[in-house]
């Protein structure tokens, strides 16, 4: 049973990818929820819990690459324990702080996507796609811990009406 | 085997690793089709149910757009069968106009109706021919069904028709048979009437009235209408005869001026 939210995770993950992101993306750039849903297991989670959550998510990511699916997956699983040593060792507590462990951890992701990928090895592409993506998952992930934090609850939000 | 469980129990993190390196060093090496397994059941276990339903919403969308093509071709459809319609009408109008000769010294200037005026009954029309066509007032004006009336106002390419309904036109009138005359004008409450009959002159129901040409005004000859009833007062000398006019004043499209021939 431990193992049903993060299934859940992948499967919000999956859906994203195929119909929310063209969705919601702005001039072509979507949020890098791959990378927010593994920062933010790191930053909640154990080590292991994040690196084989990395690991999964780079895969349901890559999963139109077939040949780049490992590079994915490593990629994010790395980028995923980064972040919860970062969170372990340097005591990421402070909203700002955990925003910007996610700011960098989706800028990492994009770099690695720009560089795993050879079709998309382009310089241009960094701030084509990369730093807005970055930017766009920081606002992402500031409304994620506002409600998480309880800054945001229906019970507020049905207050303001 | 108990050595396995010992070893999983004191080191998980390492067996985890260990584990780790092991996926990711067969995902990266690329030599088994393990990728591509891989990629398989994630496709068909987590993606397959998103790819329907936006396969689904994209075939709704084609739908909500052929539906809206489809109104739009339905729309013209109809558009073009209400013009076929109207031109198959004015096909029989024209076929039944085809046969239809002028009185002897006059030719027949086409018009149209451009507008019509008069409440509650239309008394004057307006056509789309004029000076230029060399029409002018006084000319009468007819139909493939009967006399509409006479030239009352023109302009370089437009005119007025004084019609039978109007109150102020009077018109020299026999009956197509008896020979007996009178004067048709329109009453307001009565309709179309033909006046200065005498109560004993030989006239009925269904009688055919035509123009006599007396007067100048009209050519002889033009029909008019059928006598549709006939009142003769002991105490008067003059009949009162009700007319049906040959003409429909409600649906004036195409008309002819009776215009006199040059030679």
């Amino acid at each position: 049973m431990r193992v049903l939210p993060y299934l859940l995770y992948l499967l919000i993950l999956a859906c994203y990818q195929v119909i929310l992101a063209p969705l919601i993306a702005i001039g072509g750039v979507a949020f890098d929820l791959a990378a927010l849903l593994a920062c933010g297991v790191a930053l909640y989670k154990t080590e292991m819990t994040s690196l084989w959550f990395g690991f999964f998510a780079g895969l349901v990511v890559a999963v139109a690459q077939p040949d780049l699916l490992g590079w994915h997956a490593v990629g994010l699983a790395l980028i995923a324990v980064a972040a919860f040593h970062l969170r372990d060792r340097l005591n990421v507590e402070s909203l700002s702080a955990r925003l910007l462990l996610v700011t960098g951890g989706a800028l990492v992701h994009q770099l690695a996507i720009i560089l795993i990928d050879p079709s998309l090895r382009a310089l241009p592409l960094l701030w084509q796609l990369a730093i807005p993506a970055a930017v766009y998952t920081t606002v992402a992930a500031f409304i994620f811990f506002l409600v998480k934090d309880r800054y945001i609850t229906i019970q507020r939000v049905r207050e303001l009406f | 085997m108990s050595w396995l469980g010992t070893l999983i129990a004191r080191y998980p993190r390492n067996l985890h690793l260990a584990t780790f390196v092991v996926a990711a060093a067969v995902l990266l090496s690329n030599a088994t089709p393990v990728n591509r397994w891989v990629a398989d059941i994630f496709l068909s276990g987590l993606y397959f149910p998103f790819v329907q339903v936006k396969l689904f919403v994209a075939d709704l969308q084609g739908v909500a757009a052929e539906n809206a093509k489809l109104r739009e071709q339905l729309v013209t459809a109809q558009q073009r069968a209400i013009a076929n319609a109207e031109a198959g009408r004015e096909n029989i109008r024209l076929r039944s106009i085809l046969g239809f000769t002028p009185p002897p010294g006059y030719v027949l200037v086409p018009a149209r109706v451009v507008a019509v005026e008069g409440s509650p009954r239309v008394t004057e029309a307006m056509i789309n021919r004029g000076g230029e066509a060399q029409v002018n007032v006084g000319q009468s004006v007819i139909n493939e069904e009967g006399l509409v009336g006479r030239i009352k106002a023109v302009t370089a390419r437009y005119a007025t028709v004084e019609l039978l309904t109007d109150p102020l036109n009077r018109v020299a009138a026999r009956l197509a048979s008896g020979r007996q005359m009178g004067i048709i004008k329109y009453d307001r409450e009565s309709g179309l009437r033909l006046d200065n009959v005498p109560v004993l002159a030989p006239i009925s129901i269904g009688d055919t009235i035509v123009t006599s040409g007396l007067g100048g005004v009209y050519p002889a000859g033009l029909l008019i209408g059928t006598v549709r009833a006939v009142d003769r007062p002991s105490e008067a000398y003059f009949a009162t005869v009700a007319v049906d006019p040959a003409v429909s004043f409600v649906r004036l499209e195409e008309l002819f001026v009776l215009r006199p021939s040059i030679e």
